[in-house]
């Protein structure tokens, strides 16, 4: 047998969904040449739409139109022109903490539902224009489907960070089945805001002056992520011992805590401050002429302090030589939250 | 302008999608993936010197694509798919089985070189591997390939 020949056979047959295409022809605001959407949509919103969309198209002003268009509407429009004509208004509102949440608008067409929901501190200024429901938010509905949230944008005017939710039909009778009608019930525990996010941060730390057999300790970990199968790394394993070397960004608390060769491998190892209550991560990279190494594979653990903070360690492990390593310089990517806000937001509402 | 972008798109999308899934296995991390490279190009717009560079451009986005997903902590919340790769032969179905078991990190050194049919030279520029890292590489992922599957192929 050719194994050549059994590979292409394997992967002929893997094609992506030619629907991914046109969403993502959407999301870059060119429109698909096969128009598939219905139109649908009460008149008013209709004509309204259209004639922000007149408006846009003569160069006029948006804010003449205040008087006859919401200005959350206006703003769906600069978010998505094309998704706006569709939309049913809901205007659906929950409260708590001094933060509303409404379900802005929704629309069906083929077998996708999207749905604009909005957040606006009545209080403060906790929401901004990073505010992120990471993994807090829920969506149940009746029919079997993926769902997405995504941050769709943040209104400096009103206040309001905007988020669009995506739930996508999965079953092979959706044709047959309306969803129109359906309630979906959307609800948030709690978010983050006020984060800085940092794309490309040289940490500076000499590269050629890394010990070669660093203290280690048994640790229990609780993620690996990468290859670290073939590594055949265990749940108890040996990590650095952790002492700061160098505080990469101290207002921020990203520290790098150890470095070292180990079984041949460069360990390099951080922490991050409220690592797993703030969703902060990130992860660095080894850089030289000839692009960027990422790490094989990386395992974090955690540590009681004695104040009774935790700290989780981040460790990656990079197959390089001292030699490659002499003219790498280290790289970081890292995002932060400033401000995490918890309370009950939740609400039903029918798609229509 | 649009149906340039739509062409590119065209042209690509089964080399991406097809990278992404040998480095994952996973329908609902290679879709991640196909997106993120796309929009990544549609945000961009590259210019292009030749056909190699255009198609080595995506290679190299997708293969970072993928390494930024397995360092991603935060994920989207989405509901797990069914397996949907449909498998003909018992030889297809074997060597699904061995490909998942085979560390990712050998994986896309065997879809560029079988199915891209790449050079040794030609993967490491797009993995930033050296040569001598991925001849090593790929006879490391054939013998646990044949290990797995139990000398099945006479040829590799």
């Amino acid at each position: 047998m050719n194994f050549k020949e059994t590979y292409r056979h394997l992967n002929d047959a893997i094609v992506p969904d030619p629907k991914m295409a046109e969403h993502l022809l959407k999301k870059a605001g060119t429109q698909p040449s096969k128009q598939m959407v219905k139109k649908r949509g009460p008149s008013w919103f209709k004509t309204a739409a259209a004639i922000l969309l007149l408006c846009a198209g003569l160069n006029i002003s948006i804010t003449v139109l205040a008087a006859h268009v919401e200005p959350v509407y206006q703003f769906l429009y600069l978010l998505s022109p094309r998704a706006a004509q569709y939309f049913m208004p809901i205007r659906m509102i929950s409260e708590d903490q001094g933060i509303r949440m409404e379900v802005v608008s929704a629309s069906v067409h083929e077998n996708t539902a999207e749905i604009y929901i909005s957040l606006e501190d009545l209080t403060g200024d906790r929401i901004d224009e990073t505010t992120d429901l990471y993994d807090s938010y829920s969506i149940h509905r009746p029919f079997a489907s993926v769902g997405t949230c995504e941050r769709a944008g943040y209104d400096p005017v009103s206040g309001k960070a905007f988020f669009l939710i995506t739930l996508q039909e999965q079953t092979d009778d959706w044709n047959g089945h309306s969803i129109q009608g359906d309630k979906i019930t959307f609800s948030v525990a709690e978010f983050l805001s006020r984060k800085s996010t940092y794309e490309d941060l040289i940490v500076p730390m000499v590269l050629t002056d890394i010990p070669e057999e660093p203290p280690v300790k048994e640790v229990t970990l609780n993620g690996c992520s990468g290859d670290f199968e073939a590594f055949d790394i265990d749940h108890v394993t040996n990590a650095l011992v952790p002492n700061t070397i160098v505080d990469i960004l101290p207002s921020d608390g990203i520290t790098l805590t150890a470095v070292g060769w180990k079984d041949g491998m460069l360990h390099i190892q951080t922490a991050l401050k409220d690592r797993m209550e703030n969703d902060n991560h990130g992860y660095l990279w080894l850089e030289n002429e000839n692009g960027k190494q990422h790490s094989v594979y990386s395992i974090s653990f955690r540590e009681e302090l004695d104040n009774g903070h935790t700290v989780t360690y981040d460790e990656q492990i990079f197959d390089v030589s001292m030699e490659e390593l002499s003219d790498c310089t280290l790289h970081g990517y890292f995002v932060i939250s400033g401000q995490k806000t918890t309370g009950n937001w939740q609400v039903t509402f029918p798609l229509e | 302008m649009q149906e340039q972008l739509e062409e590119t798109i065209q042209q690509y999308s089964p080399m991406v999608y097809r990278l992404a899934y040998a480095r994952t296995r996973n329908r609902q991390d290679a879709d991640e993936i196909y997106q993120e490279v796309f929009l990544r190009y549609l945000r961009k717009k590259p210019v292009f010197q030749n056909k190699t560079h255009e198609k080595a451009w995506f290679l190299k986005v997708t293969v970072n694509c993928a390494n930024s997903l397995w360092h991603s902590v935060w994920r989207r919340r989405t509901e797990p798919l069914k397996e949907e790769l449909m498998l003909e032969t018992q030889e297809e179905i074997d060597l699904s089985h061995a490909l998942q078991k085979l560390p990712p990190f050998y994986r896309e050194v065997i879809h560029l070189f079988y199915y891209e049919e790449l050079s040794t030279s030609e993967i490491g520029k797009i993995l930033h591997r050296k040569t001598s890292t991925v001849r090593t590489q790929l006879t490391r992922a054939r013998a646990i390939l044949k290990e797995i599957l139990k000398e099945e192929y006479d040829e590799f």
